[in-house]
């Protein structure tokens, strides 16, 4: 299937993974703030966002700092109005409906639990304002704190908890209420990792009994690959791939994508050949590029490449093998030497220095399979399978210099 | 600290003793700090008079300097640059001695305050000479024995010139220790446009016409003898029943629902505003009230008015004594007195003033010649003499006769 | 425990004075400036005697008696008008500390130093403009009078109102910013999430910014009320003839009675009715809880 990239996709072409009718869309979605907001002077902090998220999917939004992903969740939640576009909830435009009438809970970064209330009474209190009966808000109260594992704790004031039962606290405050989706703004980033691991388990077994549609904001790639099953790849303000994690991670769309996902080796070059593959690559069109010296990488052809234009492919660390000899035939083979292992105990992680110049990564497991264990210095061949070549998308029309931490919505 | 029982007695339990011991250092901070009286004893009789006068004055010589403290704008100045003072200069050109003149009085109360411990504790308050107005405070400065007692015999301008009805007030009999220094009437100021017509008695202060426009004040002293007058009573030789029936009249005064507010704070401007149409009021008041555009009237009541009189007087710490007895005769000459009254405008201790006045608006011409003329016929600054006969001293009261007086007054403003 | 006992004892000392050592000048600014003088002023409440011949001490309790029966009705009145002068502060003063803290955007500490603004004039002069302003052909009455909507003798001045409004006046920004303080802390995102939660505009504040600002109007409160019932420079500027105030009574006993046992008696009879005062408003609002929001 084709990597669901960037610029509009038709909604919803997407059965595969997402359920039919989905939970939430949003239709090229813009956030502006105008020129004369500090730290926006650029322009907008969302500049077109197409999704659509399915019922009772756990989605991410996934990028580095300002590149629009907690815009577009407060968008969604409606604490901020979009400047263009339509944000659809079950099929209805939200835009212009208040924060309060949208069925829709956040969970927010820094839990924002009411000091004044007990564990119980913030739980209570978006039933209380939907004058839920009293006994029923007792049950459910009870129940979802069981759910949390807090049902000790309902007479506590939050600052008597430790942050991560202030955040389950929070999670049950908003889950309580049985929101059409849960919308979550980095709900872990104040906890320490361990805690973190165990939260990230935590929150998947949640998301399965409650069978809600989850949507996560987060920075941390590693968080947004285990719990995730779509990711949205943000950056600038726009959405750069969608997908569920491993195609999000073996076969990103742009350079972008390839850098912040995990680690990535990216080589450039001019296509020298375009002819078709040999039969082993299964009639798939395969490219070659010439990087001189008997060294070469082969890749699936990219719709539409010519001979001599400019391609970026880029490989991850643990598709490449180690030789001490030149692999022979239509491979990738490429000569470097090698500046540093560092034993990480499942695996040993080799920095090579190529032939010219550019730097690759290459992981190799300690359990005996592989056929080079090379020390600093040595000179070693590096080759993969064609089929983990991914040639990258021409970057998207460029951000204009997105800033450090550029718009920083509130 | 505590003593062992006798033999035979009930001994304490451990906290019994400590409980004493507590409660004892406890009460003693308050046992200690007790203020101790500060009588003393003051001559009476004409012999022991005479006596404290040669015992202050004896060996008393001139000191060059004279520190002289007055209440604000009480004295006359150069209108070019109010800070000097004509006469003062004239009196160091005259006599060599150097005077500091400081205006530090606001009110006889806080003055008090600020004096008292300094006079209690033997340190003196650095001045030679000071203004006291004649008031409880006066009698309290004379029975602490504060003030040295005059030495007549170097008084001779105050006996050539000072104006009978000022001499031997019943505040201080015989001028002992005080002579005056200016004199002023409480009476009725008013508004005769708001009020429409003339008021001539203190029973116009309960026409009902005036319902809540009439301004009385928070002084039981005022409005104690304002009262007796109301009521047609001399207040120097009212009785304890007088007292109560004149805090009667100023109850049902203030039961009619006459009185608007009882305030010596605001009744000035409250009157010029028109918020008050009639108010009990000093002399001076209307007078400045008037230069500033007002066309308010006084008047003396048929029933009376209050005379008071502020005096200068010696402290007995005063080092510069014979150079302030000095300055008080100075005070005394004619012409000496007309200049202060031509700036302050309250009646003059000095009649004779009044023909130096005379005589100088005589020789001057144009606006001046019109202003002393105005001066020499004012009945605010030389009242005639049925306005004079009209005039009452405030009573004098005893210590105890203090407490029965406030507690009849003081309720009647402080409701 | 297994500590050896000898070491325990040598390094003890210094560290468990520590504490006491640092609150130290606390105590003796408390001693010299509170307890000394309140010490002084119960010993002077007791004494009898007067001016003259001195006062000496005889524990003398009567003057409390004496005090109370004259003056209760001053007292009462007082507690009374520094109550509703309290209660229009709030009803002022919580509007515009919660429009300063959440309006007034980059403002704010303009917005705050024109509220001070007034406070650089001294208290007398500043009470005394109102005697013009509030005139009874003034700027304000006159116009009205003249349009006939207001009776010709109507007057605000030398009323009770008029001293109510003066401690108004005079004490509402020892109302505001203890308010707007509270309400500055609170965080934006609690009212996120309230309106996240489902709550309008209306649940919004009475369910969380109310709560969240009780610290600051229980401070407020106090502020106000205690300086407003002991105030007696309004009662005197702009009262009539029935609105005396505690503090008048005790301003006349003290400069021109002399009467010092009186004045200490009634000033702590003023202090003890306070203190009750407050006590009992902290009991009704709660002040544990007043005092855990607080602490947060």
């Amino acid at each position: 299937m084709a990597p669901d990239t960037l610029a509009a996709p038709p909604p919803a072409h997407d059965t595969a993974t997402t359920p039919p009718g989905p939970a939430i869309s949003l239709v090229d979605v813009v956030k502006d703030y105008g020129g004369d907001r500090k730290g926006a002077a650029n322009g907008a902090a969302v500049r077109g966002v197409d999704l659509d998220i399915g019922e009772g999917e756990f989605f991410s939004l996934l990028g580095p700092s300002g590149c629009g992903k907690t815009t577009t969740l407060r968008m969604i939640a409606g604490f901020e109005e979009p400047t263009g576009g339509r944000i659809l909830l079950h099929g209805r435009d939200m835009v212009g409906v208040p924060p309060d009438q949208r069925d829709v809970n956040l969970v927010f970064q820094s839990y924002a639990l009411f000091p004044h209330l007990s564990v119980a009474d913030n739980v209570a209190f978006g039933l209380r304002r939907h004058r839920v009966p009293k006994g029923e808000i007792h049950d459910r109260v009870d129940r979802m704190l069981h759910t949390v594992e807090l049902a000790d704790k309902a007479d506590r004031r939050p600052r008597q908890l430790s942050g991560g039962q202030q955040q389950r606290v929070a999670l049950a405050r908003a889950l309580v209420n049985r929101p059409r989706a849960l919308l979550l703004d980095e709900p872990l980033g104040a906890l320490d990792l361990k805690l973190r691991q165990s939260m990230q388990l935590e929150l998947k077994r949640i998301q399965r009994e409650v069978g809600i549609t989850f949507v996560y904001v987060t920075h941390d790639q590693a968080e947004a690959l285990t719990m995730s099953d779509r990711i949205a790849v943000m950056n600038g303000g726009l959405v750069e791939q969608v997908g569920p994690p491993r195609e999000v991670y073996e076969r990103p769309a742009t350079a972008f994508v390839a850098g912040f996902i995990g680690t990535s080796n990216v080589l450039s070059g001019r296509l020298a050949d375009s002819g078709t593959g040999s039969g082993a690559e299964a009639g798939a069109r395969t490219g070659v590029l010439d990087l001189g010296d008997g060294q070469q990488v082969v890749l699936p052809l990219p719709e539409g490449a010519a001979a001599g234009s400019p391609v970026e492919v880029t490989v991850r660390p643990e598709k490449i093998t180690l030789g001490a000899a030149p692999p022979t035939g239509r491979v990738s083979r490429i000569r470097g030497t090698v500046e540093e292992v560092v034993y990480l105990g499942t695996s040993s992680s080799y920095a090579v220095r190529t032939a010219t110049g550019t730097e690759l990564t290459v992981f190799q497991p300690n359990d005996g399979t592989a056929a080079l264990t090379p020390g600093r210095g040595d000179t070693v061949w590096l080759t993969w399978a064609t089929a983990h070549s991914y040639p990258l998308a021409p970057a998207p029309a460029p951000a204009p210099a997105p800033g450090p931490d550029a718009p920083a919505p509130r | 600290m505590l003593l062992p029982p006798p033999p035979g007695a009930p001994r304490p339990s451990r906290r019994t003793l400590l409980r004493s011991a507590l409660g004892a250092a406890a009460l003693a901070p308050l046992a200690a700090c007790s203020v101790p009286g500060a009588r003393k004893d003051v001559p009476t009789g004409r012999a022991e008079i005479a006596a404290a006068v040669r015992d202050f004055w004896s060996g008393r010589r001139r000191t060059g300097k004279l520190d002289f403290v007055n209440y604000t704008q009480y004295i006359d100045a150069d209108p070019a640059d109010q800070s000097r003072h004509p006469t003062l200069e004239e009196f160091t050109r005259r006599t060599g001695i150097e005077i500091t003149y400081q205006e530090l009085i606001d009110d006889s109360a806080s003055w008090f305050g600020k004096t008292q411990p300094l006079f209690a504790s033997g340190e003196g308050i650095g001045h030679d000479l000071m203004v006291v107005g004649s008031d409880s405070y006066l009698t309290k400065y004379i029975e602490l024995g504060y003030l040295a007692p005059l030495d007549h015999s170097r008084l001779p301008n105050f006996a050539r010139h000072a104006g009978a009805a000022y001499k031997n007030s019943s505040f201080d009999p015989g001028n002992v220790y005080t002579v005056p220094w200016q004199s002023g009437m409480t009476g009725i100021g008013y508004d005769p446009a708001k009020v429409g017509r003339k008021i001539t008695s203190w029973q116009d202060l309960r026409d009902p016409a005036l319902r809540g426009k009439v301004g009385m004040w928070n002084d039981a002293v005022q409005m104690g003898n304002v009262a007796l007058l109301a009521i047609g009573r001399d207040p120097e030789t009212s009785t304890p029943e007088d007292w109560r029936r004149a805090a009667d009249w100023l109850r049902g005064q203030r039961d009619a629902g006459m009185v608007r507010a009882y305030s010596t704070a605001t009744y000035q401007s409250a009157l010029q505003r028109g918020d008050l149409w009639a108010s009990l009021v000093y002399s001076g008041d209307v007078y400045q009230a008037n230069r500033s555009g007002s066309r308010l009237e006084f008047v003396i009541p048929e029933e009376g008015g209050l005379l008071w009189t502020d005096n200068l007087c010696l402290p007995v710490t005063a080092a510069g004594a014979v150079d302030a007895l000095t300055y008080m005769d100075y005070a005394y000459r004619p012409e000496v007195a007309a200049r202060i009254t031509e700036t302050v405008q309250f009646i003059c201790p000095v009649p004779a003033a009044r023909d130096v006045i005379v005589r100088e608006a005589a020789a001057a011409t144009g606006e001046r010649r019109a202003a002393l003329q105005a001066l020499s016929t004012s009945p605010l600054v030389f009242p005639s003499e049925s306005d004079q006969s009209r005039l009452r001293r405030m009573r004098v009261l005893e210590r105890a006769e203090e407490k029965q007086w406030n507690a009849l007054f003081e309720p009647i403003y402080q409701a | 425990m297994s500590r050896p006992p000898a070491r325990r004892a040598r390094r003890r000392p210094v560290a468990a004075l520590a504490p006491y050592l640092m609150v130290l000048p606390g105590w003796l600014w408390l001693a010299a400036f509170f307890v000394a003088p309140v010490l002084v002023m119960l010993s002077l409440s007791l004494q009898t005697g007067d001016f003259i011949d001195g006062f000496r001490q005889t524990f003398h309790v009567g003057t409390y008696g004496d005090a109370l029966a004259t003056y209760h009705t001053q007292l009462v009145r007082s507690l009374l008008y520094g109550g509703a002068a309290t209660v229009c502060c709030l009803l002022i003063g919580y509007p515009v500390a919660y429009w300063i803290a959440f309006r007034a955007g980059r403002h704010k500490s303009v917005y705050l130093f024109l509220l001070l603004l007034p406070f650089f004039v001294s208290f007398v002069i500043r009470t005394q403009s109102w005697n013009v302003v509030l005139a009874d052909n003034g700027v304000v009455l006159g116009p009205l009078k003249h349009l006939g909507l207001l009776p010709g003798d109507f007057h605000v001045l030398a009323t009770p109102y008029a001293v109510i409004g003066g401690l108004a006046y005079n004490f509402l920004p020892f109302m505001v910013l203890p308010v707007y303080v509270a309400l500055e802390r609170v965080d934006p995102r609690l009212l996120e999430a309230a309106a996240d939660l489902y709550a309008g505009r209306a649940a919004t504040f009475g369910r969380v910014v109310l709560p969240l600002s009780l610290p600051g109007v229980f401070a407020g409160v106090l502020l106000t009320f205690v300086p407003a019932s002991a105030d007696y420079v309004n009662a005197a500027i702009l009262g009539g003839p029935s609105t005396t105030m505690i503090g008048n009574i005790i301003q006349t006993e003290y400069f021109t009675n002399l009467d010092y046992p009186g004045a200490a008696a009634l000033s702590f009879l003023l202090m003890g009715t306070l203190l009750i005062a407050v006590f009992l408003y902290a009991r009704a609002l709660g002040t544990e809880d007043v005092l855990e929001v607080a602490a947060r």
